[in-house]
């Protein structure tokens, strides 16, 4: 079977996604998107009305929580731009297990594929910043 | 350094437009916004490619959390496009990295021209289209043309910080015959997901500025959510029309900004 024959197989959705549709990652999404709205209106509020003076905050998770137990108005829009940034990335993981429990190993291995693709990205985007 | 009170309010109204014609429009918004922060608010290119980054994936969790439609998408395909997508998404983040400010520009610029054209070409097509193949059973033909369609949405993506919406839709519907909604649905799936991957490179390089980004990613998220309402009363086909026309007077913009005497 040719390459491409193979691939359309594989986009074809079997019987199981008709009647169980994935939208369960929806409420992943919603979650995401509210609590990285709250936090940036959070630390824009801190910055820019209330003039609050800048912090040394670095984009690691320990540097994030402090700034954040401390209220810092720079920790919570770096958080809030996280978020939303970690939050397709979580839609793909749940999505990997949905596909993991269906036993659907091919399209199990290309969100994986997917997942490793953009780990090489934060991986550049991380030897960059050193 | 921080923006001050009005230029926050400035770049959050500027995100609620950008946000709004987006999910009205089906695009990711990138579009509108590099211009804008480009010849508004006399940010760096890099800066403003960073920023839309960022706003494309919050274009596409917005209307994937609140819209009705992405239940249509089709995640196998996006898929599989997508490691095609990301790969790609991650050359054009590390070219762009080379790339000085002036030539950024005029590549924008360059893009703005076709990207204006397909969305005057699609306009009427569209709407008729999205109402009348809801829930239709398709089979996706021509696969390989949407993966190399998917590579240069990337490499687009990843240079050029827009979403890629505009090119995957067209080869989605007239290619690989995916009925428009699905074609919509599924292509916001993608650039959200393609968009992150080249992020965490401007984010390294230091080119997302936190205050900034905040600031039109939280107008983002209020104007797409509004834009979603106004689609569903809308005649999208004369919006699209309209801001064919404007494209092409900001692609006149950002041509003259990358080749006028400094």
């Amino acid at each position: 079977m040719s390459f491409w024959r193979r691939l359309d197989r594989l986009v074809a959705s079997p019987p199981y996604e008709q009647r169980e549709p994935i939208i369960g990652e929806r409420r992943i999404v919603g979650v995401g998107v509210v609590l990285s709205a709250l936090l940036l209106a959070f630390g824009l509020t801190r910055v820019v009305v209330m003039l609050e003076p800048s912090h040394e905050i670095t984009p690691q998770a320990s540097s994030i929580f402090r700034g954040l137990r401390s209220l810092q108005g720079d920790a919570a829009l770096l958080a809030g731009l996280l978020v939303l940034a970690l939050t397709p990335v979580l839609r793909l993981v749940w999505i990997l297990c949905y596909f993991e429990r269906r036993k659907d190993r091919w399209m199990a291995a290309v969100t994986a594929a997917v997942l490793v693709l953009i780990g090489i990205g934060i991986a550049l985007g991380s030897r960059a910043r050193g | 350094m921080a923006p001050t009170l009005l230029q926050a309010l400035a770049l959050l109204l500027t995100g609620s437009l950008t946000g709004m014609l987006g999910s009205m429009l089906g695009v990711g918004g990138g579009v509108f916004l590099v211009p804008a922060l480009v010849i508004l608010f006399d940010v760096p290119m890099h800066f403003a490619v960073g920023t839309s980054l960022v706003v494309v994936i919050a274009t596409s969790s917005a209307v994937g959390a609140f819209r009705n439609e992405r239940e249509a998408a089709n995640v196998r395909l996006a898929l599989v496009l997508q490691v095609v997508a990301i790969a790609a998404a991650i050359l054009g983040g590390l070219v762009a990295g080379a790339v000085p400010e002036r030539q950024l520009v005029f590549l924008f610029g360059l893009l703005l021209l076709p990207v204006g054209l397909l969305m005057w070409r699609q306009a009427p097509a569209r709407d008729e289209a999205r109402d009348a193949d809801a829930g239709a059973y398709y089979v996706v033909r021509r696969l390989g043309v949407g993966v190399g369609v998917s590579g240069v949405a990337g490499v687009v993506s990843g240079l050029l910080g827009v979403g890629g919406g505009i090119l995957m839709v067209p080869a989605l519907t007239l290619f690989c015959r995916v009925p428009t909604r699905a074609a919509i649905a599924t292509s916001n799936f993608m650039i959200g997901i393609t968009a992150l991957a080249s992020t965490f490179l401007y984010f390294g390089r230091g080119e997302i500025a936190p205050a900034l980004t905040g600031a039109v990613v939280l107008g983002v998220l209020i104007g797409s959510t509004l834009g979603i309402r106004l689609a569903r009363r809308l005649s999208g086909s004369q919006v699209r029309r309209v801001f064919a026309v404007f494209l092409w007077f900001v692609a006149s913009q950002m041509l003259w900004r990358a080749v006028r005497p400094s």
